[in-house]
């Protein structure tokens, strides 16, 4: 059969740095292929070069038999029927489904005058062929975000492409709108399109390609036939060595000992869009790992943000130790120890034209160590921030380094080690903490909250990724439309029982 | 004083104002933050009422005005979009220079460093209750129909929307963003030629130092007031041609320091931008686009 991909020998530089160092990679026509790699192996930069964003700097490319020039735009390669679903999707927010799909592409509908029926009939028409629930009609902005990945994935469809690329397509979708994406990318491939993937989620790979070129530091590290491999192969040629998966060891259920927090009966007042909190109720525990599952917008950013003292509570209190909190603020909350690990470190966890050092010490304005009569002390600060950096492998160790230069797994742990390192942590409140990270930077970021459970810590861990619940929780907790569905011990709590409370259903 | 007596002048000191916000709606609709319609008014006054005192023709001087304000748009697109300029910094440079330079060349044009001599005026017509109008009042209708069409119901509407709220997303489909942003642009700098024609050869006659006296700035305001939307800003600047008029009428009427009448629009538009003010803007507005490299 016919190579519709057939790229040889790209090299692709930045600067010094080789981001492509001689990589060949064919694709048979209908075939759905993984590239994967940890962040900064290389794989975007490779598609990128596919779909003319980058410009290559040797090698060759062939798209459908077709020799490509050294230099074309994406323009170009949506022609040759290349598209790319990128990870940060670009829809414009205001504009309908309809509007978006065909932005660009008007003319295929009418060649002036904007015809909304018309696009709206058309984009309507293409959602029932591929059996996508989406009304043309709707904004965007109002869409989750599996259905505004659908809506790119349109875009796709209707400038006819032939050849899918997805980068990272599951970052922002719970394990339901992934498996939806899946068969959705399986009927596609049923019907003749080709399909990249760039992920670095191991169990991804298994599940949807049938190839998988792995790639690490810039170079083709190898390529397998999924059926012919294993997880752990993958993983150790991924990173060059063999992970370890971090893993809490098996406890005791932990009722046997008060708990050190309660959440009694959170409630906040609606706003927007967000859900709220309705009558939340949890308890936790020194020395455990409580982890919140649940799909995303049924109200973990409300728990996190009561929590953070930023939110008002309208009714229920917090009762941390003896003391009973009313009324939340963000300054009582940080007195009684809680530290918070936002979810979207770029726009609460870090100022990101702030040096490491910088962004480190704003969490130790105060703190007599380092400052003396509203002067800070440069040397022991610094002192400080590299010691600080070497407990958390930050890389690069150079802390006068901008943060917005350095990779979202480093990032992350400047803010782990401004929030953990302060001595009177009591409870740390984590969300999301290892979203669009590599599994190098996932292990290290696992390792620190098991240090910290060790250490008798109280650890709320929010998220949507089920699999590091299951990994790291003592006991589950699901969080469905504002309130807790159910608080029990991890082992034992099945998957399909956990599906069904996250789905807002019951045990029978 | 009754409400419909003022309706003509209410009319007359709107249609300048609101050439104005029109313009600035369709620079807003693609991102760009136009602030420079003080000098845009102020030149195309200028341009309109000099080759109007040369050639004795009011069509030819509007003529003048629109050609100026095409050159005004592409300059100021120069910089802010080839350039990557601030749009608020450029704007009110552009402000300035044109207050100097229409100051500095009214003696050699019109031998006056406060007036020009009085010109031909454009074409007048009297309509029942709106009184006696400049032609320039149909121009209008058909002006504010146009913007409205442009923006909502052509494909080239739609990619200059995309471009004000999500450039990359635009640019990822193959749509240039500068060039329809230079384009939306265009268009404004046409409607602030017809805007400062309206305003020196449809009211005045002649020219005046800084006769648009701040008239550009009443216009932004009552963009931002009517929500960044084409039909919205006609009902926005007639509320300020309003209360303009209202106080030029109670001048005339009531014993009150006319400085306290005098600042009666710029009152209202700073309450009314409290209220309005927050109104949504265009995700992208004053933001330039650079294509993101890895």
């Amino acid at each position: 059969m016919k190579n519709m991909i057939e790229m040889r020998d790209i090299v692709k530089m930045f600067g010094p740095s080789c981001a492509n160092d001689h990589i060949s990679l064919s694709v048979k026509k209908g075939e759905i292929i993984s590239l994967l790699g940890e962040n900064g192996a290389g794989k975007t930069t490779l598609m990128n070069v596919l779909f003319g964003l980058c410009r290559r700097d040797s090698g060759s490319i062939a798209i459908d038999g077709v020799e490509m020039p050294v230099e074309y735009s994406p323009q170009t390669a949506i022609e040759h029927g290349i598209a790319m679903v990128h990870q940060h999707l670009k829809l414009v927010e205001t504009f309908t489904v309809a509007q978006n799909v065909i932005l660009g592409a008007e003319t295929m509908v009418s060649r002036r005058l904007f015809r909304r029926e018309k696009c709206e009939r058309a984009v309507g028409a293409l959602c029932s062929r591929y059996g996508m629930d989406i009304d043309p009609k709707s904004v965007v902005s109002a869409l989750p975000l599996g259905a505004k990945q659908r809506v790119e994935i349109l875009k796709a469809l209707y400038r006819g492409c032939k050849v899918l690329i997805l980068d990272e397509p599951t970052t922002v979708l719970t394990p339901q709108e992934t498996d939806a994406l899946f068969d959705l990318l399986r009927s596609f491939q049923a019907a003749g399109m080709t399909i990249i993937i760039i992920t670095h989620k191991l169990h991804e790979v298994m599940a949807i390609s049938s190839r998988v070129l792995v790639l690490r530091q810039g170079k083709a590290a190898a390529i397998f036939n999924t059926n012919e491999t294993t997880q752990a192969e993958l993983a150790a040629t991924m990173i060059g060595k063999t992970l370890v998966k971090a893993q809490v060891s098996a406890q005791l259920h932990s009722h046997d000992c008060p708990p050190s927090v309660e959440l009694r009966g959170l409630s906040t007042a609606a706003a927007g869009d967000a859900c709220p909190l309705r009558d939340v109720n949890l308890n936790l525990y020194a020395g455990r790992i409580v982890g919140v599952a649940g799909v995303d917008g049924n109200g973990q950013t409300a728990l996190v943000e009561v929590l953070a003292g930023v939110k008002k509570l309208s009714g229920g209190s917090i009762q941390i130790g003896a003391k009973e909190i009313k009324k939340n603020t963000s300054g009582t909350m940080r007195q009684e120890g809680i530290q918070i690990i936002p979810e979207d470190r770029h726009r609460q966890g870090l100022v990101l034209a702030f040096s490491v050092y910088e962004n480190i010490m704003l969490g130790y304005r105060k703190d007599r160590r380092f400052v003396k009569d509203g002067v800070f002390r440069k040397a022991k600060a610094r002192q400080f921030v590299s010691q600080l950096s070497n407990t958390f492998d930050i890389r690069p160790r150079d802390t006068g380094i901008l943060v917005k230069r350095m990779s979202g797994g480093n990032q992350q742990k400047v803010v782990l080690a401004r929030e953990l390192s302060s001595p009177d942590v009591k409870i740390v409140v984590v969300s999301q903490p290892t979203r669009g990270l590599d599994a190098g930077a996932i292990q290290s970021v696992h390792s620190t909250l098991l240090k910290l459970r060790e250490e008798g810590k109280t650890i709320l861990l929010i998220s949507s990724d089920l699999d590091e619940i299951k990994a790291l929780s003592d006991e589950i907790a699901i969080l469905y439309n504002g309130s807790i569905a159910v608080q029990r011990a991890a082992q034992g709590f099945a998957d399909e029982a956990i599906g069904l409370y996250m789905g807002g259903g019951k045990e029978v | 004083m009754s409400v419909l007596s003022m309706l003509p002048s209410t009319v007359r000191l709107t249609l300048p104002m609101l050439f104005g916000a029109l313009g600035i709606v369709v620079c807003a609709q693609s991102g760009i933050i136009f602030m420079a319609m003080e000098g845009g008014l102020l030149g195309a006054g200028f341009a309109a009422a000099y080759v109007c005192f040369l050639t004795g023709s009011a069509v030819l001087g509007e003529a003048a005005a629109i050609v100026f304000g095409l050159l005004y748009a592409m300059l100021l697109s120069f910089f802010i979009n080839q350039c990557r300029g601030n749009h608020v910094v450029c704007s009110i440079g552009f402000n300035f220079i044109m207050l100097g330079a229409t100051t500095v060349l009214m003696q050699p044009a019109f031998g006056n460093t406060g007036f020009s001599p009085n010109v031909q005026k454009l074409p007048l017509v009297q309509l029942p209750v709106l009184g006696e109008q400049s032609i320039n009042l149909f121009v209008m209708a058909g002006a504010v129909f146009a913007v409205w069409f442009l923006l909502y119901r052509t494909n080239w509407g739609l990619r200059v929307r995309s471009v004000g709220e999500n450039p990359a997303a635009a640019d990822s489909l193959g749509i240039a963003v500068n060039r329809y942003r230079f384009q939306a642009m265009l268009v404004c700098g046409v409607l602030a030629g017809i805007g400062g024609s309206e305003l020196a050869l449809g009211q005045m006659g002649f020219f005046a130092r800084n006769m648009t006296a701040n008239m550009g700035f009443l216009s932004y305001s009552a963009v931002v007031f009517a929500g960044y939307k084409p039909l919205a800003v006609v009902l926005t600047t007639l509320f300020l041609g309003f209360f303009d008029a209202f106080q030029m009428n109670a001048q005339l009427l009531v014993d009150i320091p006319s400085e306290f009448l005098l600042t009666l629009p710029y009152a209202v538009t700073v309450i009314a931008l409290v209220f309005f003010g927050s109104r949504k803007a265009p995700a992208m507005f004053g933001k330039n686009y650079t294509r993101e490299e890895e």
